[in-house]
């Protein structure tokens, strides 16, 4: 599943990706030290732990990261930076997804683009995933 | 004295790159029409892999098979590697099954069906792909 927007904006949902979740198994960034950046994805939520950030040099990279990770038109295509998120499992969506009554979501990755697009992809498979 | 000792202490760390970039050569085998095979050496440049040429799915799975960072073969797939056959899936048995290392089938973050298919490729004999009229085989 992916949901998509632009804070404070726009706000939209797109259609769904992918199947298994692992719990994820790096120690979390504490609440205070997350980038200003995962604010947009929903960690300001203290339920909605980062587990990692980190920025790739182009969009269509994230699979290096995930390669299991589903189909993703609009990062395929894309060579612009981008800032990615990865939440423990868990992620509370209440406030931050249109779906607001879908709560505890797994797999929770999100990236932003440098124009403040959010993308958040839930269920990504962590399969042959490399989490800096 | 103080300066050397300032000098001794402070030492500058590069980052490791998460994943390589780093290739390396192989050998296939290319099956022709008429049962006759033919060695195929790949070199790091993977100007081999024009040979494939009528195989488009081939010759890219060809070239990405010279890398050894599972992840990097698997992202060429675009987030298609669990759902459709690609060169990335192919690429990543040719490199699972060089290596002799059944673990690059996970690294490279293959599950279900592809995943048994890429253990198989490693473990069983010399395994064949074929398209579009070419065949190959990973010795």
């Amino acid at each position: 599943m992916k949901t998509v927007w632009t804070r404070p904006a726009r706000l939209r949902v797109a259609g769904g990706v992918l199947g298994l979740t692992l719990t994820l198994g790096a120690a979390p960034i504490a609440a205070s030290a997350f980038d200003q950046r995962a604010e947009h994805c929903g960690a300001w939520n203290p339920t909605n732990v980062v587990v990692s950030e980190f920025d790739i040099a182009a969009a269509r990279e994230i699979w290096k990261y995930f390669p299991a990770m589903g189909m993703a038109p609009d990062l395929a295509a894309s060579e612009s930076p981008m800032h990615v998120v990865v939440f423990r499992d868990g992620f509370d969506s209440t406030g931050v997804s249109v779906r607001a009554s879908v709560s505890k979501l797994n797999g929770v990755v999100c990236v932003i683009t440098s124009s403040d697009e959010v993308t958040i992809f839930t269920d990504v498979s962590m399969s042959g995933a490399i989490i800096p | 004295m103080l300066g050397l000792a300032i000098l001794a202490v402070v030492r500058v760390e590069h980052a490791r790159p998460l994943f390589s970039m780093s290739r390396q050569a192989y050998t296939i085998e290319v099956i022709h029409s008429d049962g006759t095979t033919e060695h195929l050496d790949v070199n790091a440049d993977g100007r081999a892999c024009a040979r494939l040429g009528t195989s488009q799915q081939l010759s890219e799975a060809c070239r990405l098979a010279l890398n050894i960072d599972p992840n990097v073969i698997a992202a060429a797939a675009l987030g298609q590697l669990n759902h459709v056959d690609t060169p990335a899936l192919l690429a990543l048995i040719l490199r699972a099954r060089m290596s002799n290392d059944s673990a690059i089938c996970e690294k490279g973050g293959l599950e279900g069906l592809r995943l048994a298919r890429c253990h198989e490729a490693v473990v069983g004999g010399s395994p064949t792909f074929s398209d579009s009229g070419v065949t190959i085989r990973i010795p």
